[in-house]
């Protein structure tokens, strides 16, 4: 600036200076660091035997509380039967299986010509298996739209689904046919809450 | 670092500690439960002494001992009052219990209750389709709760107006929870 020129004498000491602080720092965050993480640690360890204390004092009172209720002996053990039957019982009769709904709909719903010779019934996934007769293959569509629920018209039938007909004729000597009916076997799904009384 | 820090010096303390606290918070409720009961434990047995036969009533529907002999002979109260005929009893409990062990294992929907054993019968009805629902009828209305768990329904193609139906009867008895 005033024409002399600077001239450093060691060179390197600027950035050995940089170096140093740098490290300072990174030993100063390092230290607080550890510092705060041994701080938390510290109280989490508190606050961990406080628990097992807590945990220790609700075991003790659990210990004397069944003492309690041991010394009592066969009537305690009376009422814990009781209470824990009449629980069960409770929760077997909200599943409890009735067959009335399920077979007054199918009496009610299915067409006068149409005959049912097999029904299989799974409660547990609400299936049936339905096979029967009828005098032509109308009264198989007549069933299946009869059983299967519309919203004007409920049923317990949430479904009816055609697996096959199959015409079966009887012929006389001659080769005459003397009697045709329909085989037909549908699957049909059916609210399993309408079995059940708790439901 | 900082995160090494967390996880290899608080994340397992963190871990312990929230098991401490679920399993003190279960202990917890446990102790409320077993306290309310021997708070209420003296009434109770007054009750019980008092009503007697509530209890008496409570071993038939779900007795603690299997009584498959009180099931046979709702069988045949209701195959009489029927008309039908009673052809074939097979015991099935052992099936029962390992089909519904089976789905507890897989984590399905179990309806009986854990502290109740299921047992079963099979049987085979033959009669007139009014004659079942009158059986049917006389089963629902047993002392003993059972349950037709399901119900096979076949035409007599020999016999005219006649079904056979085949039914599993599904009966229960208490299991007191093991401590």
């Amino acid at each position: 600036m005033n024409g002399v020129a600077e001239i450093n004498l060691a060179p390197g000491s600027e950035y050995l200076g940089l170096v140093r602080k740098r490290r300072r720092r990174v030993y100063a965050w390092t230290f607080l660091i550890a510092a705060a993480v041994a701080v938390v640690w510290g109280g989490l360890f508190v606050y961990q035997q406080q628990l097992i204390q807590k945990k220790r004092e609700v075991d003790r009172r659990l210990a004397a509380v069944e003492a309690e209720i041991t010394r009592l002996g066969d009537q305690a053990t009376r009422v814990t039967l009781f209470e824990g039957r009449l629980a069960a019982v409770d929760d077997l009769l909200s599943d409890h299986v009735t067959w009335d709904p399920f077979l007054q709909d199918l009496e009610r719903l299915l067409p006068p010509p149409a005959i049912v010779t097999r029904i299989e019934v799974n409660v547990t996934e609400g299936k049936v298996e339905l096979g029967g007769e009828t005098p032509d293959i109308d009264t198989v569509s007549q069933t299946l739209a009869s059983l299967a629920s519309t919203p004007s018209r409920p049923t317990i039938f949430s479904s009816a689904t055609l697996e096959n007909v199959n015409r079966v004729q009887q012929d006389n000597i001659a080769g005459e046919a003397i009697s045709v009916r329909y085989e037909f076997a549908a699957s049909l799904n059916f609210d399993t809450a309408k079995v059940r009384y708790g439901q | 670092m900082s995160l090494a820090l967390l996880f290899a010096v608080l994340q397992p303390l963190i871990g312990e500690i929230q098991a401490v606290q679920v399993e003190i918070e279960n202990r917890e409720q446990l102790l409320a439960e077993r306290e309310a009961f021997l708070r209420t434990l003296d009434q109770k047995i007054a009750i019980l002494a008092r009503e007697a036969k509530h209890e008496q009533q409570l071993n038939v529907v779900l007795p603690v001992s299997g009584e498959e002999e009180d099931v046979l002979r709702v069988i045949h109260q209701a195959g009489t009052a029927s008309g039908g005929t009673v052809r074939r009893i097979n015991n099935i409990s052992s099936g029962i219990q390992n089909s519904i062990n089976s789905r507890r294992a897989r984590g399905e929907g179990v309806r009986v209750p854990a502290t109740v054993l299921p047992l079963g019968v099979e049987l085979d009805f033959t009669g007139s389709y009014q004659q079942l629902r009158v059986f049917l009828t006389e089963l629902q209305r047993s002392p003993r709760l059972l349950d037709v768990a399901a119900l096979e329904i076949h035409r007599n193609a020999q016999l005219a107006d006649s079904v056979t139906a085949t039914m599993t009867v599904q009966f229960y008895r208490y299991a007191e929870p093991k401590a």
